[in-house]
């Protein structure tokens, strides 16, 4: 059985008298350990089917599974405890709490799945060795690089020990430089063993990914890509 | 976790410091001005709580049915009720006390003034709960000639010794009195007020005082009496009134009973309650308690408007929180855990507030008495009520809107909060600049009044009058050489004396007028004047003359009535016609036109003038304005020269007189400091709504700055949805503010017109005040750097 399952997702948007459809019966299964890139031109739905995967957001019609379990019409608080025990986010913008340090970012998922103060403290010390953010621990967001920022949004989206991280243009707001040192803490993410579905516009990217998938009108494109 | 929670909250109240800013210092006013009168009012309630029992204590009053009165009630019964009551079962006690005013007492070479002592029956510290430091309660007063001092004036006549056994003598009688006791300080919230009590037992041979003690012909006695725990006052009112009957009580009087815990707010229209010290109208608290709440909300309505004004910066944050698995409940939390804990912190601020302006507020609570109050569980209670209610008013929409974001749309980055917030906070708006113009139109109709009362014509002079009280016998017999000597000093244009001035409280007498029936008693104020009074005081005789020393029979025959008088009498032509009183008969020698000698809330009711044999009780002295400082040296000099022992002690009688409108300048007051307060937190109200609609459209803005706008431009831009509002604002609050004060004056008999000024006025003010504050908010808009503003998202 696949980790992920989705089958004809459909999702539309109406806006005034337009009505756009996001998801047009989209089908597909992630696998554990999965590194998937998801790419297309803006307004191809590849958001939406990242924030459906999420949790985020609801498809209209069509069953999603995850991990086994039908989660497609479960309530706001149900969701909200699947995604808080298994997802982690990464975001272009980063969405870090400006009014938080480093290490109290990192430590935030904790405090929603209710973790022992002196284990998250040891849990968020780990995170910040791993990723080289130990001397910035005190550090607020707008103190710190783009590349650094992202790090630690990757942190955070790490801490709970997900079983799928959801990135969103990760690289988006980044250099090149900066970029790449994202995109290889995935990739050491996901030899560790992480399922990652990413998406992005970037070629160079979703190089880094084990399969593509390309959207286009809210259609998958071609079924698959190996890397 | 309350770490955790603590912690944000302090940095995002930080991070925006301008908001936390206003908020904080909005609400802080607010809570202080709101504080300091729920203080006074509960200072005020507290009045007479002291007591063991106190909702068992009485105070017998009676009802007037005799004509020409208008008010009922009377704070006095007759001397026998009392003792009378103790026959009926069902009352476990009672006590007389006779407030007698100021006594000049000596011990030795020292003279000091008892401001005012009481006559007291011998139980009257067992009846109330007034701890003695020295003296025995069940034993003291019980023989003619014994006094207890309060603790204060027995330090200011011996010192720290224990005074029990000595000896002082008094003003008001020939033999000299013992100290049997010392009495802690009366509480300043009893209504019951002295700083010695006499015994009130007569001197053997005295057949004058023990008539009076056992009279049930005249009405004279303060009297309380206090109630087993199930008796019913009104049967025991009945059966009190039918041995009044029985001894042959005036027809025109009954008897009623008042709980004594009434007797401070709800005593207004009582006549003869002069002993109840610190008397104060319920309405008046009321209306102040009224303006309290006012304040509360509109401050919360101002916290409520910034925090949902804000939301739009925060909602990044809520989406991402909720992306981390934050429940709506844990950020509803979060957010009425910042606004509970700005609350606390803008509490803290007032109470600072408090200690150091509450003077300047209008509303006096006595010295000490917040201290007292913060030492009081009670005060806690409205502490922690105080900052959980409105913390949670003020936090629960803003919290509700703001978790219920939903996270996708908000994480994108140019969210914008539309919609059902903007018309709320509109709303919100438009009623604080309602509630401020309705109370800028309060404040200036009532100073209007008060302006109106100081200026108006009283139909007497109280300009440049000083007023000296003669109120020792020793002051009463050197009259006549004090008068002889202040009439000689140069400045002095006039004496006279009366037994009362106008303001300070006339007494009552019944009187059968010609014409009339015996069973017709009209009852009517009354005074005694010296000869020259009318000259003095400017009073204007209408018809027949004033008393002179040409006329010496006018002592036994002759009487002067104001016109209400004659009025009321209904008669033309009052000159000759006679008035019985008593056992002797007057004629009318004179009317004089209406003067006001009790405050602008009364009509002027009839008024008889007597007419004095020799200077007595208040002295008028009219000075001429250019030479007062000299005059009264010259004054101070001839009184000590009469009156060697007594000590110099002097009003201006306008100062006096003007007391009777002290509450009505409270109010105005009050209001005046509420009006400032709530025309700050409209206008920080608005400044926040403005402020963040520059930040809301800062692209707007920096684009029309880009293609050339002006600052009128972008005034006009940023202005035209608060028009609407502050139309809205004035259209709510312009009738309400008519009914209402047009009520507040009907109180007064004598008034002011309301004239559409003060309304045309706040109107104008509201818009000049809106003006400024957008127009700062303009300002920064300009200043906005476009390339940023393009950039921005």
């Amino acid at each position: 059985m696949a980790f992920i399952e989705i089958k004809q997702l459909t999702k539309t948007y109406r806006m005034e008298e337009i009505e756009t459809t996001a998801l047009n019966e989209v089908s597909l299964r992630i696998e554990k350990g999965e590194f998937l890139a998801l790419m297309g031109p803006s307004g191809c739905g590849k958001s939406t089917l990242l924030n459906v995967l999420g949790m985020l957001d609801k498809a209209d019609a069509g069953s999603y599974t995850f991990g086994g379990e039908e989660v497609a019409n479960l309530n706001e608080k149900k969701r909200s405890i699947l995604r808080k025990n298994n997802i982690g986010f990464v975001f272009q913008s980063f969405n870090l709490i400006d009014e938080l340090s480093v290490a109290e970012n990192i430590e935030l998922p904790l405090i929603y799945t209710k973790e022992p103060a002196n284990e998250r403290k040891a849990k968020v010390n780990a995170m910040l060795e791993r990723m080289g953010l130990a001397n910035r621990a005190k550090h607020y967001p707008q103190q710190l690089s783009g590349g650094q920022q992202q790090r630690v949004a990757v942190g955070r989206a790490l801490i709970t020990d997900p079983h799928i991280i959801l990135a969103d243009e990760p690289t988006g707001n980044l250099d090149s430089a900066h970029g790449d040192e994202v995109m290889k803490l995935l990739q050491e993410l996901h030899e560790a063993g992480t399922t990652i579905v990413m998406v992005t516009h970037s070629e160079h990217d979703a190089q880094y990914a084990s399969r593509i998938l390309r959207l286009h009108d809210g259609m998958i494109l071609q079924p698959s890509a190996a890397n | 976790m309350w770490n955790y929670k603590i912690k944000l909250a302090l940095r995002h109240l930080w991070k925006d410091k301008v908001f936390t800013g206003i908020n904080i210092l909005g609400l802080a006013l607010g809570i202080a001005v709101s504080t300091a009168i729920f203080l006074y009012a509960n200072y005020h309630y507290s009045y007479d709580r002291f007591h063991e029992d106190p909702e068992e204590i009485y105070r017998v009053l009676t009802i007037d049915k005799a004509l020409g009165v208008s008010s009922s009630r009377v704070g006095i019964c007759p001397p026998a009720a009392g003792p009378a009551a103790l026959n009926i079962p069902g009352v476990k006690a009672q006590t007389r006390y006779l407030s007698q005013g100021q006594n000049l007492l000596r011990v030795g070479e020292r003279s000091i003034y008892a401001e005012s002592f009481a006559f007291v029956d011998s139980n009257f510290f067992e009846f109330f709960n007034f701890p003695l430091k020295y003296g025995n309660a069940s034993q003291i007063l019980r023989s003619p000639n014994q006094a207890i001092l309060s603790a204060e004036l027995a330090t200011k006549l011996f010192g720290q010794e224990n005074p029990v056994g000595k000896t002082i003598q008094t003003s008001n009688a020939p033999d000299p009195v013992i100290v049997e006791g010392v009495f802690e300080d009366l509480p300043e919230n009893s209504h019951i007020q002295f700083e010695m009590a006499l015994s009130l037992v007569p001197n053997p041979g005295d057949t004058n005082t023990a008539q009076f003690l056992s009279t049930w012909q005249s009405i004279a006695a303060p009297t309380y009496i206090r109630l087993s725990e199930e008796s019913d006052w009104e049967s025991i009112n009945a059966q009190l009134l039918e041995i009044a009957r029985n001894n042959d009580y005036g027809d025109n009087f009954d008897l009623t009973m008042q709980p004594m815990l009434e007797a401070h707010l709800y005593s207004t229209e009582l006549l003869f309650d002069n002993y109840n010290i610190g008397k104060t109208d319920i309405g008046q608290i009321r209306n102040l308690v009224l303006v309290a709440i006012f304040l509360i909300l509109i401050a919360a309505f101002n916290f409520m408007n910034l925090s949902t004004a804000r939301s739009a910066k925060r909602a990044r944050e809520i989406g991402m929180r909720k992306v981390l698995g934050a429940q709506k409940e844990q950020l509803i939390a979060q957010f009425l855990f910042e606004s509970i804990f700005l609350v606390f912190l803008a509490f803290l601020f007032s109470l600072f507030i408090l200690q150091i302006f509450g003077n300047s507020i209008g509303i006096q609570v006595p010295e000490g008495y917040l201290s007292y109050f913060i030492a009081n569980p009670g005060f806690w209670l409205y502490a922690i009520a105080l900052i959980l209610i409105l913390g949670l008013l003020s936090g629960i929409y803003p919290a509700f809107v703001l978790s219920a974001y939903e996270p996708i749309k908000t994480l994108k980055g140019n969210f914008k909060s539309h919609g059902s917030g903007l018309w709320m906070r509109r709303a919100l708006v438009s009623l604080q600049f309602a509630v401020s113009i309705a109370v800028i139109i309060g404040m200036l109709v009532v100073q209007a009044q008060i302006d109106y009362m100081n200026e108006k014509d009283m139909g007497f002079s109280k300009e440049n009058l000083l007023s000296l009280r003669l109120n020792s016998r020793e002051a009463i017999q050197n009259a006549e050489s004090l008068k002889n000597q202040i009439e000689k000093i140069d400045g002095v244009l006039g004496l006279s004396s009366a037994n009362a001035l106008p303001g300070t409280g006339y007494g009552r007498n019944g009187v059968v007028p010609e014409g009339y029936s015996g069973d017709d008693v009209w009852i009517f104020s009354t005074t005694a004047v010296h000869h020259n009074f009318a000259e003095v005081m400017k009073l204007e005789v209408l018809e027949g003359r004033f008393y002179d020393d040409e006329h010496p029979a006018d002592l036994q025959n002759s009487v002067i009535i104001n016109e209400a008088a004659a009025e009321a009498l209904g008669w033309e032509e009052a000159l000759g016609k006679k008035l019985q009183l008593g056992p002797n008969e007057r004629t009318i020698i004179g009317v004089i036109k209406n003067f006001h000698y009790v405050g602008l809330r009364y009509p002027i009711e009839p008024l008889l003038l007597f007419p004095q044999s020799r200077l007595a009780g208040s002295v008028a002295i009219k000075i001429d304005a250019q030479k007062t400082a000299q005059a009264l040296d010259d004054i101070s000099m001839a009184w000590t020269e009469v009156n060697p022992n007594i000590p110099f002690e002097y009003q201006f009688f306008d100062d006096q007189f003007n007391e009777i409108f002290q509450d009505d300048q409270r109010f105005a007051q009050v209001l005046n400091s509420f009006n400032w307060l709530t025309i700050i937190i409209a206008c920080l109200g608005l400044l926040g709504l403005s402020a963040y609609s520059v930040d809301q459209r800062t692209r707007e803005l920096g684009l029309r700055k880009v293609l050339g706008a002006n600052f009128t431009q972008i005034f006009m831009v940023l202005s035209k949805e608060f028009w609407y509002l502050l139309l809205v604002s004035n259209a709510l609050a312009i009738p309400i503010a008519y009914y209402y004060m047009q009520a507040w004056l009907s109180e007064f008999v004598y008034r002011i017109e309301l004239s559409f000024w003060p309304f045309l006025l706040a109107l104008a003010l509201s818009f000049a005040l809106a003006w400024l504050t957008i127009a700062s908010q303009a300002y920064r808009a300009l200043r906005i750097d476009p390339v940023k503003a393009l950039k921005y998202e």
